[in-house]
């Protein structure tokens, strides 16, 4: 009988995390749907832990180890073209209808002149092509969606501008206007559509707020469902709860129609209580159907980099709170080794601990560690060790350019790339167990340092968050932002925008006065 | 020579944040560009008399090796620091300082950056007009109450300045930090309504700075600070610290 921990029944009210499927992965669930159709890609090396590859499919409620029924996948990874049928595409577009799945739109891939095109252009054809083709993708693989926003960071790079034809900062918000527009008309009747907020700094914020709010206004018959929070407004938490506040005083925070605001990208777990606090504030004082999302891909980009979560690290009053990944076991000694990899990591001191998911608790170190001394990978180049001569699929020494002998400077990897897979489910249980932990933790009065300031009194962000929230004048609500601003301005966001003491800066005001 | 170098190193390189600068020389005057990574500080400059070596325009990179070249014991005395040309799309353009001490058995060559490079780097910019509201000459004890503040309130990377009975303050930290203010400047007629912020490492660095100071603060969120070295007239911009 399949023992499962349903994360799903585990997630309580706390703001959701979105696993942003990496297609390598759904890779793994959808093609082994099809095995009439498509050569198995996994062949015999499902350990004898986990029953099938549904099992691995978190969307699955009645297979999954780990049941969980939210996720995010991206225009930018997927295949979109919904006529033909793509057996890898599956986890997404067969997923049930008890799931919910939001999708990115790829604005980034623009922003990254990955999608070229010169979409400042409202008649270039490569640009429309993709516009049409993204809406319909959404249309029919998604609960909610995105504009397809164009970050207004995009004309810094001069690759990426030029690739995709945005000049200035003017340039990205008018393709973004069209865009929406177009949106606004293409969308599928089901499809619901978040309103993404970009900017650079609180004055470019402002700026595109006050130009995009009208999508998600009773100007059009249906207007854009929720926000989505990208630049500056993902990173910012003065910035967020001004914004905030400012939406649901303009009436576009609304019960039953703008009901959901999405989080792009940030993988911090401070952020993951605050958003909780934002969500409950918000319900509790304004708009009971709010819910607040965030994804990352930290999990699947981890393991790529050859990371493995072993645990949380979540002490009251830590400096910081996060999943810790380390590098792990990939030796070819421990090939067909049958102890399991979590006793296996720790015993051999690779680990101090290593937590099981439903997924490694089902895994041999074999199962990770694949090759051994002497075996082939698929394309039959052999495994060797440090200080033997490299050789080709041939079994012939592989030669430099001056016809000596190349001697391996380090093993060969043991991990093939089911051993990625495997490796990426474990870190996916391991990042919702840690956000859904540390939100238990922290509705036990354990808190990280950065949530809380007791230097003279306590002030905790929590509480301010809920004042801010229960106010119903506008401008008191501003007063308290204002006047907590150092705590909020403390709260460290992601890699991306400016957070922390560097949100005051030069930048805004250089801008205004130089030309 | 090498006391215009200093000058110049000293009033660039010296506030911690300028690693690069423009020259931009004619026979009639020789300019100075200069802007912080963090665009924290504008520097525009202009030498009291055109120095006839910087006709042309061209970079001054790595601010920090020149300094060290010109502090070298070797060349402080009767060294022969001359800027190097060399023909560049038919005109001598200026390419590098070379350094030789008074035996000739000592030598460093410093490079310059071209003309389009800097041009790329150094992008020219025109600062809006806005009105100086306030303008004063600071004095040296306030130069000194200023350093005392900053050292009291090391946390604080910014102070405010706001107008209170015709006098301007600078303020440190807020309600919810330690604090601390004090009268900059008695008597300064205009008004401040907004209480702009500013970085104080570099506004204490530019105070620093050898020449005589003027400071004029517009309510635009914008400070001017020139100071006449008596070489060159140095303008430091800087623009507020906001969100």
């Amino acid at each position: 009988m399949l023992v499962q921990d349903n994360l799903t029944d585990k997630q309580s009210d706390y703001a959701i995390f979105l696993p942003a499927i990496s297609s390598f992965y759904a890779t793994y669930i959808g093609a082994e749907r099809y095995p009439d159709k498509v050569k198995s890609i996994i062949g015999d090396r499902l350990p004898k832990g986990i029953p099938n590859m549904e099992a691995m499919n978190w969307l699955n409620k009645q297979e999954a180890l780990f049941p969980y029924k939210w996720s995010l996948y991206s225009a930018g990874h997927a295949n979109m073209d919904l006529t033909v049928h793509v057996p890898k595409e599956d986890m997404v577009r067969g997923r049930s209808a008890d799931t919910l799945m939001v999708a990115d739109s790829g604005g980034f891939q623009i922003a990254k002149g990955v999608w070229p095109g010169a979409w400042a252009d409202t008649k270039d054809k490569a640009a429309q092509k993709k516009r049409e083709a993204v809406i319909k993708w959404q249309s029919g693989i998604a609960n909610y969606g995105m504009t397809l926003d164009i970050p207004t960071w995009t004309y810094l790079d001069p690759k990426a501008s030029e690739a995709c034809g945005i000049k200035s900062y003017q340039d990205a918000v008018d393709a973004t206007l069209f865009n929406n527009e177009f949106f606004m008309e293409a969308r599928g009747k089901d499809l619901k559509i978040l309103n993404v907020l970009q900017g650079s700094n609180h004055t470019e914020a402002d700026s595109w707020y006050d130009t995009m709010k009208k999508f998600c206004s009773d100007k059009y018959d249906k207007p854009f469902d929720g926000w989505g929070m990208g630049g500056q407004n993902m990173c910012d938490l003065h910035l967020i709860l001004r914004r905030l506040v400012t939406i649901i005083h303009e009436g576009l925070l609304e019960k039953g129609q703008h009901d959901w605001m999405h989080f792009l990208g940030t993988s911090k777990l401070e952020w993951a209580l605050l958003l909780t606090d934002i969500q409950r504030s918000v319900r509790r004082h304004h708009n009971s159907n709010f819910t607040v999302s965030f994804d990352c891909a930290s999990p699947f980009l981890a393991t790529a980099n050859g990371q493995v979560y072993t645990r949380l690290r979540a002490d009251d009053r830590g400096k910081k709170w996060s999943y810790l990944m380390e590098a792990t076991a990939d030796n070819l000694k421990y090939a067909y080794g049958t102890d399991k990899f979590s006793d296996v990591v720790v015993r051999d001191g690779i680990h101090e601990r290593f937590d099981d998911s439903p997924i490694s608790a089902g895994c041999t170190i074999g199962d990770i560690c694949k090759y051994g001394v002497g075996d082939k990978n698929k394309i039959g180049t052999p495994k060797i060790l440090a200080g033997d001569i490299d050789r080709d699929k041939n079994g012939n020494p592989i030669l430099d350019s001056n016809g000596n002998q190349i001697v391996r400077g380090r093993d060969s990897t043991s991990w093939d790339s089911f051993s990625y897979a495997l490796l990426m489910g474990h870190n996916v249980w391991q990042h919702i167990y840690a956000v859904q932990e540390s939100n238990r933790l922290y509705d036990q009065g354990i808190m990280p340092a950065m949530l809380v300031n007791e230097t003279f009194t306590k002030v905790t962000v929590r509480d301010v968050i809920d004042e801010v929230f229960a106010q119903k004048d506008f401008d008191k609500s501003m007063r308290l932002l204002e006047k907590h601003s150092k705590l909020l301005d403390s709260v460290i966001g992601g890699s991306r925008g400016t957070t922390g003491k560097k949100i005051v800066n030069s930048k805004t005001q250089f801008n205004a006065l130089f030309d | 020579m090498r006391d215009y170098l200093l000058d110049l190193v000293e009033h660039s390189y010296d506030l911690g944040c300028i690693d690069l600068i423009k020259i931009t020389g004619t026979d009639t005057a020789t300019s100075v560009d200069g802007l912080a990574e963090d665009k924290s500080v504008v520097l525009q400059a202009k030498f009291a008399t055109p120095v006839a070596d910087y006709i042309g325009t061209f970079g001054m990179p790595n601010l920090a090796k020149l300094k060290i070249l010109l502090n070298i014991g070797e060349y402080k005395e009767n060294a022969d620091i001359s800027v190097k040309r060399q023909d560049r799309n038919g005109e001598q353009a200026p390419v590098g300082l070379h350094f030789k001490n008074a035996a000739g058995d000592f030598k460093n060559d410093y490079r310059f950056m071209v003309s389009e490079i800097v041009n790329e780097k150094l992008k020219g910019v025109k600062m809006k007009d806005v009105p100086w509201d306030i303008e004063f000459e600071p004095t040296t004890a306030s130069i000194m109450r200023l350093k005392m503040q900053a050292q009291a309130n090391a946390e604080e990377t910014t102070f405010q300045t706001k107008t209170e009975d015709g006098h301007l303050k600078f303020l440190f930290g807020d309600h919810s930090t330690h604090a601390g203010d004090f009268v900059f400047q008695h008597d300064v007629g205009g008004k401040l309504t907004k209480s702009w912020s500013w970085p104080v490492q570099q506004f204490i660095a530019i105070m620093n700075l050898t020449g005589d100071k003027t400071v004029r603060i517009s309510d635009s969120g914008a400070t001017k600070i020139t100071v006449d070295s008596g070489i060159a007239v140095y303008n430091y911009i800087l623009p507020a610290q906001s969100k």
